[in-house]
């Protein structure tokens, strides 16, 4: 289950689990539905995710080029799943904290 | 220009990232899907290529289709190629595999369909997504197998963009798809210009070389047998495979037997006006290369061409000439039923001609021999420069392994550094991995015990120090 808080123009979605192809439609509809016309940052806190889809990395990418690089963040990745990031090249262009 | 190849890579990039995830049982599944719809559609991918290329004869492409489907999936299917694949206790090492990223497949047009299926079996075997490029002449062909193969990949749950093809693209495009940052390897099977630019690309590549298989027919051979299977083989797709014979050698002493057979099944032995008119259409006077019209046609159509009067049912097309070099056309490697024949004195003169022959553009490629002498098979095989000596085999289908012997079915058959190439090996799954080696410590008692303060004395020579090192051990 993923979780997502507001506050002001900070919009953080807690991910869980895996996140597959499949789960990956449910995630966008879900940060579609919390993207307030307020919210200018966005942060994926990724503390329980340990699998993601090439889906995931596309969102991913979609993120951080509709917001910019200062405002989107990654937090708490796992080490499997930050190798999984550097595997896709997507380390140099996003900010994983 | 290359937002193409850049939107390819990056497909490719997110597909290897999500694939290195996988377990090998996640992977096994998505090999077997894919070996399953391969195998099914091997009729039709095979009746595509043909038609399409012009080249062989589809009853035979089947079989091209079979062994890279259905003789690869069974000598891969068992292979570890994710996580810990060995755990040598003693040594103290474990083995962990990891995939090596997205590959780019280089198709070439002889063996469209087949090489498609066998590349991406192995690809995603070792967890690499796969690039295809196939030849211009036979984009439709490669483009049906890969699509059914990536449709039955995702059926498995193979990452989305792990199979991906390309229809159109120019040359510079696949120059910067080659020296792409983000490509991991090159498995360029096709002409040497196009092995040279792989190599040269900065990439990792494993290439292929040119064959130019010379076939001994010792004197202790079964001669009857010995020609049968060398039927099997330059007939096998119109000898489109570059394993397949290129010239016989032969002794004096049996030499008439086996023309004898050899006119029995329908080989054509053409005289000297005809072989100068076989010249011209089979080689380019030029580059002293095959010429590509007659890649896989049917000997009488060739013979036609070159404007030789031989029976409708002519099989193959047999030039004895004496020589090999540029000034011998049919001395080189023609993907075509046509042979060279060479009589000679004996056993020497055979071996030394093979030596000629295997030098003449086919440097650690294959070579043949039908012998019963155990000596003399090896010591024929000491004087090749060849990744694969086959014996009493016909040698398309035994180079490419599988079904005569136990060598890996292949269709990216590695030539050594003679050939230019890095591997003699036949190239499969086990060659798309990196092996990363945990070592635990276990202390190399010798070294730890000697005093090393002994190597900074330069007078003591090395025969002493190796006294001293193995001294009571």
């Amino acid at each position: 289950m993923n979780k997502y808080i507001c506050d002001n123009n900070l919009l953080t979605c807690v991910l869980s689990g895996k996140i597959d192809t499949l789960n990956c439609s449910v995630l966008e509809n879900e940060i579609t539905e919390n993207m307030k016309e307020n919210i200018t940052s966005v942060v994926f806190d990724m503390q329980d995710v340990d699998y993601i889809s090439s889906t995931f990395l596309r969102i991913v990418i979609k993120m951080v080029k509709s917001l910019s690089v200062e405002n989107f963040v990654i937090l708490n990745v796992q080490p499997s799943v930050l190798k999984v990031f550097k595997i896709a090249n997507l380390t140099e262009i996003i900010k994983i904290e | 220009m290359n937002n193409y190849i850049d939107e390819v890579m990056q497909t490719a990039t997110m597909a290897a990232a999500e694939y290195s995830q996988f377990t090998q049982e996640q992977t096994d599944k998505i090999v077997k899907s894919v070996f399953e719809v391969a195998f099914n559609n091997r009729v039709m991918l095979a009746k595509m290529a043909q038609q399409e290329t012009n080249i062989g004869i589809w009853e035979h492409k089947v079989m091209k289709n079979v062994i890279a489907s259905q003789l690869v999936y069974e000598d891969i299917k068992d292979l570890k190629t994710a996580g810990i694949i060995n755990e040598g206790k003693d040594s103290g090492i474990i083995e962990i595999a990891q995939p090596m990223g997205p590959i780019l497949a280089i198709i070439p047009i002889t063996n469209p369909t087949s090489t498609v299926i066998f590349k991406i079996l192995i690809s995603l075997k070792a967890r690499n997504p796969i690039i295809i490029c196939p030849s211009k002449k036979a984009i439709n062909c490669c483009s049906e197998t890969a699509r059914i193969c990536y449709e039955a990949a995702l059926q498995a749950g193979a990452p989305e963009g792990s199979i991906q093809w390309l229809t159109s693209v120019t040359r510079e495009q696949t120059q910067a798809l080659m020296a792409h940052k983000d490509l991991s390897l090159i498995l360029a099977t096709g002409g040497s210009g196009l092995v040279k630019s792989a190599y040269s690309s900065g990439t990792p590549t494993i290439g292929v070389g040119a064959g130019n298989v010379p076939v001994f027919i010792e004197k202790s051979a079964d001669i009857p047998f010995a020609v049968e299977q060398i039927f099997l083989s330059k007939t096998f797709d119109n000898g489109t495979v570059c394993a397949s014979e290129q010239a016989i050698v032969v002794e004096k002493e049996i030499a008439e037997k086996v023309i004898d057979e050899f006119k029995k099944r329908k080989a054509y032995f053409l005289n000297p006006e005809e072989i100068l008119l076989l010249n011209k259409v089979a080689i380019d006077e030029t580059t002293h290369l095959m010429n590509a019209e007659i890649v896989g046609h049917h000997a009488y159509d060739i013979a036609k061409k070159a404007g030789i009067n031989s029976a409708e049912d002519v099989k193959i097309l047999i030039a004895p000439i004496k020589a090999v070099g540029n000034e011998y056309p049919l001395s080189s490697e023609v993907l075509a039923p046509i042979l060279a024949f060479y009589e000679v004195d004996n056993f020497e003169k055979a071996i030394n001609m093979c030596i000629d022959l295997n030098y003449h553009g086919g440097i650690g490629h294959s070579a043949s021999i039908f012998s019963n002498n155990d000596e003399k098979i090896k010591y024929f095989a000491m004087n090749m420069n060849a990744g694969r000596i086959c014996v009493n085999t016909p040698s398309s289908q035994g180079a490419v392994g599988g079904m005569f012997n136990k060598l890996s079915p292949s269709f990216t058959l590695g030539c050594g550094t003679g050939g230019k190439n890095i591997t003699t090996d036949n190239v499969s799954a086990r060659h798309l991995i990196n092996i990363q080696r945990i070592t635990r410590r276990r202390p190399n008692e010798r070294f730890m015990r000697f005093d090393a303060a002994l190597y900074l004395d330069e007078n003591i020579k090395a025969d002493e120090i190796i006294k001293l090192y193995n001294k009571n051990s």
